[in-house]
């Protein structure tokens, strides 16, 4: 393995409004990969649509830093060298034409995104941002979301 | 083109580049008013303990060390063309390719997946790792 392997997760946090569930900045002299994002909710047992997207970001926005919970899966290894803001409260500007993943889930089965192969990988370059978008919400719902990310670098 | 076994490498801010006697690769960032950038096939792959890119009908294999170099430098130059006009340059033995941003940046990451791969291929194969 080269690099190393990051974890990240929020539980049971009350969403009434699209936003930007996760920002991830990548450290200023690292690559990031991200491996893996998910959403999903534990608050309503009945079908509702929902939607996520991944996108690159030009102008960070305002959330809440939670970068120290970014776990090593290697215990032992260097904390992350990125940054990472998550439950927006200004959005992030948006790169035009950027949209790398937009998926319609259901809110009982949940999002979940791996890259289907190598080429399909989201690269973070150095300083570079990505963001992780809850685009609709039907009605107040409790989420829990994550993502998996590999840092090269740093 | 081959580049085996590779001795000399200098890395810096922006320019990477590595030598083996007469033959370089260079990755490095500049600014072009005129520019026509490499619109052939350009994949990156791995096959046992190496990692190959191929570009157009040129095929250029790496050892895991320089592959991981070339890949981060490809990454890292992508994401740093801010201004219109902004190109990577990859030079392999001479030959120049200009690559947009977008495409040196995925290039690169996925050259550093594929790296892992032959990396986890050389740890279950010690022994068959080529010289």
């Amino acid at each position: 393995m080269i690099g190393r392997m990051y974890g990240f997760g929020i539980e049971a946090q009350a969403q009434t409004t699209a936003k930007t569930l996760m920002e991830l900045a990548s450290a200023a002299d690292g690559v990031t990969l991200l491996e893996r994002a998910n959403i999903g909710q534990s608050s309503f047992d009945t079908s509702e649509n929902l939607s996520a997207r991944i996108q690159r970001i030009t102008t960070t926005g305002t959330g809440t830093t939670s970068t120290s919970g970014v776990a090593p899966f290697q215990v032992g290894d260097a904390a992350f060298g990125g940054v990472l803001e998550t439950n927006s409260t200004i959005e992030p500007s948006y790169t035009a034409s950027t949209v790398l993943v937009s998926q319609g889930f259901n809110c009982l089965s949940g999002w979940l995104w791996t890259p289907a192969n190598d080429d399909e990988v989201v690269v973070i370059s150095p300083s570079a941002l990505v963001g992780i978008k809850l685009n609709t919400t039907a009605t107040s719902m409790t989420f829990d979301y994550g993502m998996t990310c590999r840092e090269i670098g740093g | 083109m081959v580049a085996g076994v590779l001795v000399a490498n200098l890395v810096s801010s922006k320019r990477l580049e590595i030598r083996n006697g007469e033959q370089r690769i260079v990755v490095d960032r500049k600014r072009e008013s005129l520019f026509v950038p490499f619109v052939g096939e350009m994949r990156a792959r791995f096959r046992g303990d190496r990692v190959y890119i191929l570009l157009g009908s040129k095929m250029l294999e790496m050892t895991t060390p320089i592959a991981a170099k070339v890949g981060f430098a490809l990454t890292k130059n992508g994401g740093a063309c801010f201004y219109q006009g902004d190109v990577v340059s990859f030079q392999i033995g001479g030959e120049e390719f200009c690559l947009l941003p977008e495409t040196a940046l995925q290039l690169g990451g996925v050259m550093l997946r594929k790296t892992d791969r032959a990396d986890d291929w050389q740890r279950e194969n010690p022994r068959r790792v080529m010289q």
